[in-house]
This record gives structure tokens, C-alpha cells and sequence, in this order.
């Protein structure tokens, strides 16, 4: 007596929760929210946000006035113990490495203050000292509740308290190519991915003053 | 057999445990038991999903059942199957770590969230006492299995899996999972292994008693010397069916 009607009903079922978990983890590709950033990431790179971000002397910092370079983007909090100074370690090594593309203003590195009471103008200014930043190497911070969730929007940046007065967030190294778009996140570890990347991107894409400098 | 309508349930019925459950449910909803619930990893997983189960079943569990509900239907919820593959589905599809994200940081997903695994708790109220013992024994071994999964990648995890909960909360999260899953292996497999006292008392409770109660019944009226005759008058006592 229409047996057949509730195998059917399983078969569907199954069937759609296939294509459920097919759709909810892009092709059983990305389970976590930072796999699916990335995969999205690369497949259709983001613009930058409009907020400005002001560096240590107050002036203004904003995405288009830096078009036309390969950036380096990370997130950091000038208090933070572990994760940022790792970062801080690794940008060093890529201001070593880039030294010839920098000098050649086809890329720049950012750094981006997220902290909104502890990234005071003096603890950037203090930190680009630690860290022997160069004048390509911008250390600016988020004036405005506004422009820190624009610019975590952006690059699908999600910062959570630490429990000890830090935070916890994706320390990546996320690489924009010279149209203003963001194209690869890279894991801290990988650095020579991102450093190789850059190098391309500034080979390929040279910005219009530096072809009249040649 | 009992008719499977019995389990068919009438949603126009006046059922005052079906709005307790509903207003818990809309309780848990409000941000303060959000944020409360959803501040840890270990409190979402272990509390507040299992709630909204809970509270789907009690939507089920609390409303009178009618014995019309149709045929098609009926036919259509045989066995629980499709029921438990709906539940089976949204609860793994919600320990995903990119859905619980997604659940925390947007309310229309959390939205979804709490009806779906109410919804499967409904689900699973619908169709377990539909479903066949020796299948209920695979359902509980998958629960177990999918729980420690879980459990495990959750405790053995290199880094963070979900961007709005901290490593340790995720370790311990993974633990409480391997925890329960054990828990619930135990609590299974005891009344098959140790006896229950729930066990009814007419049923046989090892096999000598099987073999003490199926003795051959003979009904002297008919003529009881052929083989093939015996064959057909003997009958088991077990589960108090008698000779025809």
C-alpha cells in the first residue's frame, strides 16, 4: 500500500540535503567562514573600502590614493602580545625582500590598526619604530567605529575579544593587486606565496608613472 | 497493528504545552538569551541546540493526535525514514563551523537556524515511534558516531574553525562532544546488555525462556497424527499469539 510513496519521500529528502550542504560549503569546498573568504576571495576579487584611515601624523590615508601599487595588507593592534608581532616579523622580512619594488613605488605595504582606543597615534608611531618601518611601509589605524567595520567588511575580517584584553582575529597577509582589488589572503607562514604574488602582480601590472620613469 | 494515524497530529487542537514550548522557544530568540547562549561555543552546542530540539519535539509531544490525517500522508511518513534523513540533515548541517559563524553574526540565519532544528525536533517526535527497532539500533549508532566525528575534529583541530569562538572554547567544545558521545553509547547499550526494568514482563528476557515457552501446541479436535498437520497446529506462545 503505496510503500513506494515514503521511500520516495527519503530519497528526495536526502537528495535535497545534498545539494543543501553542496550550496552551504561551496561544493563541499569551504566549511569554515575563513576558506569560504578566501575561495571567494579568489574567485572574485573585492574593491577596497572608501573609509579613510589615518597614519601617525593625523594626515588621511585612502585606498584610491594608494592605486596604482601591488598592496600588502594586514590587520594589527599595536597592544597585542603574539599574533601581530609575528606579523610585524613577517612584513619586516617582506620590506627586506621587496626592497627593489618598494623603492620603485610598485608596492606598499598597510598595515591596519583596528584597536579603537589603544592604536593612539604615539603606539603606531612606537610600533613602526619596533618594527624599523620604512616610508613604504604604512602603519595607519581606523578612526571611526564606521570605518573599522567598512574596512573588515572589505576583507572579511572578524575580530573577538580574547578574554584577556586582546583580541582574536584572521592574521593574514592579504595581497591587492594595482586596480584596488583585494586577490589573495595568504596564512602568515606562507609569506613567500604572497611576497611571489606581489612580485608578479607588480611585474605585470607596472602603474603609469613608473613605465615614464623607465 | 495499531493504526500509524494514531501519531498523526491535529495543529488546530487547543494544546496549552504546545504555546509553553513556543513561548520558550520565542524566549531563547531574544537577544539577551542569545548573547548569553551564543557567548560560548560549549553553551551553543550543548545548550541551545539541544533546547530547540527538545522544544520541536515538545510542539509534537503536546498537541492531541487525530486519527484522519489521510492515507498519503501516513504512507508518506512509513517507517520515519524521511522524517530522521530531515533531521539527520539539519542537525549536521548546523554543526558546520562556517554555518555556526553565519548563525551568530546574522539574525536572518540565526533565524533559520532556530526553526530548523526545532523543525528537526519535530521531525524526530514524528518518526521515531515509527521507525523499526533494528533500524532505531543504526540510527543510535550513527548518533554516536556523528557526535564523536564531530567531537573529535572539533578537540583535534590545528586552529580555529569558527572565526567567532576562541581555540580553547573550541577544544572544550570538542571534548563535551566526545563526552556525550560516549554517554550516549553507554546509555544505548545498556538495557540491551544489562536488562531494563522497563522490559515487558509477557516477553520472553534470554533465549531459555524462548525455548521453555515454544513448545508445541496440539489441538486434540483435529486429527494430530499426520506430520504435515503438526506442522500447521504449532504455534509459539511468544508475544501471546495462540493457535488458530
Amino acid at each position: 500500500m503505496m510503500r513506494w510513496l515514503s521511500w520516495l519521500a527519503t530519497t528526495l529528502v536526502l537528495f535535497s540535503g545534498g545539494v543543501v550542504f553542496w550550496q552551504a560549503t561551496d561544493g563541499f569546498a569551504a566549511f569554515t567562514t575563513e576558506t569560504a573568504r578566501r575561495l571567494e576571495i579568489a574567485r572574485s576579487p573585492r574593491p577596497l573600502p572608501t573609509a579613510a584611515l589615518l597614519d601617525p601624523h593625523g594626515s588621511e590615508i585612502r585606498a584610491r590614493d594608494l592605486a596604482g601599487r601591488v598592496l600588502i595588507v594586514d590587520f594589527i593592534y599595536t597592544a597585542c602580545p603574539a599574533v601581530c608581532s609575528q606579523l610585524g616579523g613577517t612584513f619586516g622580512t617582506l620590506q627586506r625582500e621587496l626592497n627593489d619594488e618598494l623603492r620603485h613605488d610598485r608596492v606598499k605595504l598597510l598595515s591596519v590598526a583596528f584597536d579603537l582606543e589603544r592604536d593612539t597615534p604615539a603606539a603606531l608611531a612606537h610600533y613602526r619604530r619596533s618594527h624599523r618601518a620604512g616610508t613604504d611601509w604604512i602603519v595607519a589605524r581606523t578612526p571611526s567605529e564606521q570605518a573599522r567595520a567598512a574596512w573588515f567588511r572589505a576583507f572579511g575580517v572578524i575580530a573577538i575579544p580574547d578574554g584577556l584584553g586582546g583580541f582574536t582575529h584572521n592574521a593574514t597577509l592579504n595581497v591587492v593587486d594595482a586596480r584596488g582589488r583585494l586577490v589573495a589572503v595568504f596564512d602568515v607562514e606562507q609569506w613567500p606565496a604572497a611576497l611571489e604574488l606581489a612580485r608578479t602582480l607588480a611585474q605585470r601590472e607596472l602603474p603609469f608613472h613608473a613605465l615614464a620613469l623607465r | 497493528m495499531p493504526s500509524p494515524c494514531a501519531e498523526c497530529i491535529d495543529l488546530r487542537a487547543a494544546a496549552p504545552g504546545r504555546w509553553i514550548a513556543l513561548g520558550l522557544w520565542a524566549l531563547l530568540l531574544t537577544p539577551p538569551a542569545r548573547s548569553l547562549l551564543e557567548s560560548s561555543m560549549v553553551l551553543q552546542l550543548m545548550v541551545q541546540y539541544p533546547a530547540l530540539v527538545l522544544l520541536g519535539a515538545m510542539v509534537v509531544w503536546t498537541t492531541p493526535r487525530r486519527r484522519a490525517l489521510g492515507r498519503g500522508v501516513d504512507a508518506l511518513l512509513r517507517g520515519g525514514a524521511a522524517g530522521l534523513a530531515v533531521a539527520a540533515i539539519l542537525l549536521m548541517l548546523w554543526m558546520l563551523p562556517r554555518l555556526v559563524d553565519a548563525a551568530v553574526l546574522d539574525f536572518r540565519v540565526a533565524l533559520l537556524k532556530f526553526v530548523s532544528l526545532s523543525a528537526s525536533g519535530a521531525a524526530l517526535a514524528l518518526s521515531w515511534p515509527r521507525c523499526p527497532p533494528l533500524a532505531r539500533v543504526v540510527v543510535h549508532v550513527e548518533v554516536i558516531a556523528t557526535l564523536a566525528r564531530f567531537g573529535w575534529g572539533f578537540a583535534e583541530a590545528p586552529q580555529r574553525l569558527c572565526a567567532v569562538y576562541l581555540f580553547d572554547d573550541q577544544l572544550r567544545t570538542g571534548i563535551a562532544l566526545l563526552i556525550v558521545a560516549a554517554a550516549y553509547a553507554v546509555i544505548a547499550a545498556w538495557a540491551p546488555l544489562f536488562g531494563s526494568p522497563r522490559w515487558p514482563a509477557h516477553l520472553p528476557r534470554n533465549n531459555a525462556q524462548v525455548r521453555r515457552h515454544a513448545q508445541p501446541v496440539r489441538t486434540p479436535a483435529l486429527d494430530g497424527s499426520g506430520a504435515a498437520s503438526r506442522r500447521n497446529t504449532v504455534r509459539s506462545v511468544v508475544g501471546g499469539t495462540t493457535g488458530t
